[in-house]
């Protein structure tokens, strides 16, 4: 009897570990070999001598990394953290009051307007960034209307600049901003507003001592969703920002495609690894002292 | 005497949906003394909630006014107002440990920070937390939360201090140990409390005064004994305790007493002054403590007839439903206070009942509240 209650338990122990293995081996299988394995040949890549016609020759070398001393790239690498950057904070600053507003509403309302939210991602993200180049180019939407109400006298120059790219980009990341901090907020106690202003907090103190550090995750959330791909973005600015606004993942993308670098396209690849390595990293260094904190 | 709070012909109305307004309070006047424990007490929809939260300043009046020790409120944001609230659900900042949510309207006030430190000791010592100022809400029982929710609120030294149903998230233990509490620590502090409630013991227990609400009006005001003893409506008394309601004509009135026929078989006498038709509806109004219930052989010339329908021991009292015409029964509770020495009464068995004249209520049928359900009456 003992024997076969043992035995029962081995199997049912056996059984579960059985469906956590199959749990996690779809996505070890395709880590491993679309990302694990990418990665190394990444590293392994940025360290041999380039091909002359693409590929790599089996040599070890290290002026793959001394050409990022160029200072040419510096400026490409700085453009494309300021244009994410910027990107971050106007998504933050259209998002937030946006997911405030939606999670406030009542419940019957809220998935109705989130769902306007995402309506946009059911057209071609292509299709949608060539659409601002009708809005914005000299005979665009834009100029056309202002000219016809003779506010402008000369064609405003939109188009293929920072400017563009910024507004493609905003434009593009929004809804990753938006739903992390609604998910959030909706979560946010609607009744500690009530109780912060019956304590004596106006408007804003109660926005800054109560809500904000209440919804900081999602704005984190948000913010590394928008920031992280709009650093190593290359078809908004490719179509957008024209050939003056070259920003990092057009640099890795040209020096693949069409310098024929794979190596230096490798270090440059790498960079933008570290440089979306440091916030996550920054992130969870404070999530974790918060758990411990608590 | 001076008042706390007042009201003056408040209205309020919510917008709904499809254009159709929701009327949540209709002329309401009231007026709260200062220093005194006021319970606003009503079912749940009633519109205590809404009135409290135009004294605090989270909805203003539709029409009137709300006036705080004298000054009219108008559209005065609740963080200028000498008010303050302990909610339903607390509302404790859940980022904050409870010496940061204590001292929070403290900091809101500019007090200086030696100040705050102390001010927020005393309020934690009043309410028994002294040992848990860094704890986070989460960790605390719900009747901790709900003493942050009071020390919070305390520490600004408000005139006035809102309760929102306080205690209901809290067991009966509980909470019956909080309303004495409450009640002591009031007397104490010697600020103005008004408590929403819709339990009518707890505001029995702890209130100077009670405003019975339904459907957004005040239907009566007065201390806990008025409210019980001498309802105004069948509501009040019906929503106050238990109650037996027995509805009769009026064949005489003489000598300061009505004298009522019962469904058409019994005639009861009862003292009531003001003029009244003969032909006249009533409601008499009998609380079951009241009654007195005896064997068959008790000679009182007074005693009523009746047979017993149904016996149920509660432990402190015993609950006898006596059949008294042939339409309406009574409600008895008799007190378990000598067990042994008590008559015991058995179903089906003829009884004589004793209600004292002026424990009986008389309710003119025009002051007939909504009608509620009640077991005993059935009318024709």
């Amino acid at each position: 009897m003992f024997n076969r209650i043992q035995t029962h338990l081995a199997t049912a122990t056996n059984r579960r570990r059985l469906n956590l293995a199959v749990l996690v081996i779809p996505a070890t299988v395709w880590l491993f070999f679309f990302f694990v394995l990418p990665l190394f040949m990444v590293l392994l890549y940025s360290v041999l001598e380039r091909g002359t016609y693409g590929g790599v020759e089996w040599q070890f070398t290290l002026s793959n990394y001394e050409r990022l001393f160029n200072p040419i790239y510096w400026g490409v690498l700085g453009r494309s953290l300021w244009l994410a950057l910027f990107t971050t904070v106007a998504c933050l600053l259209v998002g937030y009051p946006l997911a405030f507003f939606i999670a406030s509403r009542p419940p019957q309302w809220r998935n109705t307007l989130l769902l306007l939210v995402i309506i946009p991602f059911w057209t071609n993200f292509l299709v949608r960034i060539y659409a601002w180049i009708i809005i914005l180019r000299q005979e665009g939407v834009i100029n056309v209307l202002l000219s016809s109400l003779h506010l402008i006298n000369q064609p405003l120059d939109l188009l293929f600049n920072s400017f563009a790219v910024t507004v493609g980009l905003v434009y593009g990341y929004l809804p990753f901003m938006i739903l992390p901090l609604y998910a959030t907020l909706e979560r946010f106690d609607f009744a500690l507003l009530d109780a912060a202003q019956d304590l004596g907090a106006n408007d804003l103190k109660t926005f800054v001592r109560i809500v904000l550090p209440l919804t900081l995750r999602g704005i984190v959330a948000g913010s590394l969703l928008v920031f992280i791909p709009a650093v190593g973005e290359f078809i908004t600015p490719d179509i957008l920002g024209g050939a003056k606004t070259l920003m990092m993942g057009n640099l890795v993308q040209n020096q693949f495609l069409g310098a024929r670098h794979w190596p230096f396209g490798s270090v440059l690849s790498i960079v933008m690894i570290v440089i979306v390595l440091i916030p996550i990293l920054i992130y969870f260094r404070v999530a974790d002292e918060k758990l411990k904190a608590n | 005497m001076k008042l706390a709070i007042e009201l003056v012909d408040v209205g309020k109305t919510f917008q709904g949906q499809n254009q159709r307004d929701f009327r949540a309070i209709d002329q309401l006047n009231l007026q709260i003394r200062d220093g005194e424990f006021f319970s606003l007490l009503g079912p749940s929809g009633c519109g205590k909630t809404t009135i409290l939260r135009m004294i605090a300043g989270f909805e203003s009046p539709t029409v009137g006014e709300v006036f705080i020790h004298g000054e009219a409120m108008g559209d005065r944001p609740p963080f200028h107002r000498p008010v303050n609230t302990v909610f339903q659900n607390y509302a404790l900042f859940p980022h904050l440990t409870v010496a940061q949510n204590v001292a929070f309207g403290l900091e809101m006030e500019g007090v200086p920070q030696t100040h705050i430190r102390s001010r927020v000791g005393d309020a934690l010592a009043l309410v028994k937390l002294n040992g848990l100022e860094n704890r986070h809400p989460r960790q605390l029982s719900g009747g901790q939360q709900q003493r942050v929710a009071l020390a919070r609120a305390l520490v600004k030294q408000p005139e006035v201090l809102l309760f929102d149903e306080p205690l209901g998230a809290l067991d009966l233990k509980l909470r019956k140990a909080m309303q004495l509490e409450l009640k002591a620590m009031q007397q104490q502090v010697g600020i103005t409390f008004v408590y929403v409630t819709h339990d009518q013991e707890e505001a029995l227990t702890m209130s100077d005064r009670i405003a019975v609400l339904s459907e957004g009006k005040v239907l009566q005001v007065g201390t806990p004994t008025e409210i019980y003893e001498e309802p105004s409506c069948r509501f009040v008394a019906d929503f106050i305790g238990e109650s037996n309601f027995l509805i009769g004509q009026v064949i005489e009135q003489a000598n300061g007493g009505l004298v009522v026929l019962v469904d058409g078989e019994l005639t009861l006498s009862v003292p009531y002054e003001p003029e009244l038709p003969v032909g006249k509806v009533v409601t008499l109004v009998i609380r079951p403590e009241k009654v007195t219930i005896h064997p068959q052989t008790h000679s009182d010339p007074l005693a009523l007839q009746g047979t017993i329908r149904d016996v149920v021991y509660l432990g402190t009292d015993t609950r006898f439903v006596v059949q008294l015409t042939s339409k309406s029964t009574l409600i008895i509770r008799r007190q378990n206070l000598h067990p042994g020495k008590l008559d015991t009464f058995t179903v089906g068995e003829a009884v004589k009942i004793r209600v004292a004249p002026n424990s009986m209520r008389v309710l003119p049928e025009g002051s007939l509240g909504p009608e509620a359900a009640s077991g005993v009456l059935h009318l024709p």
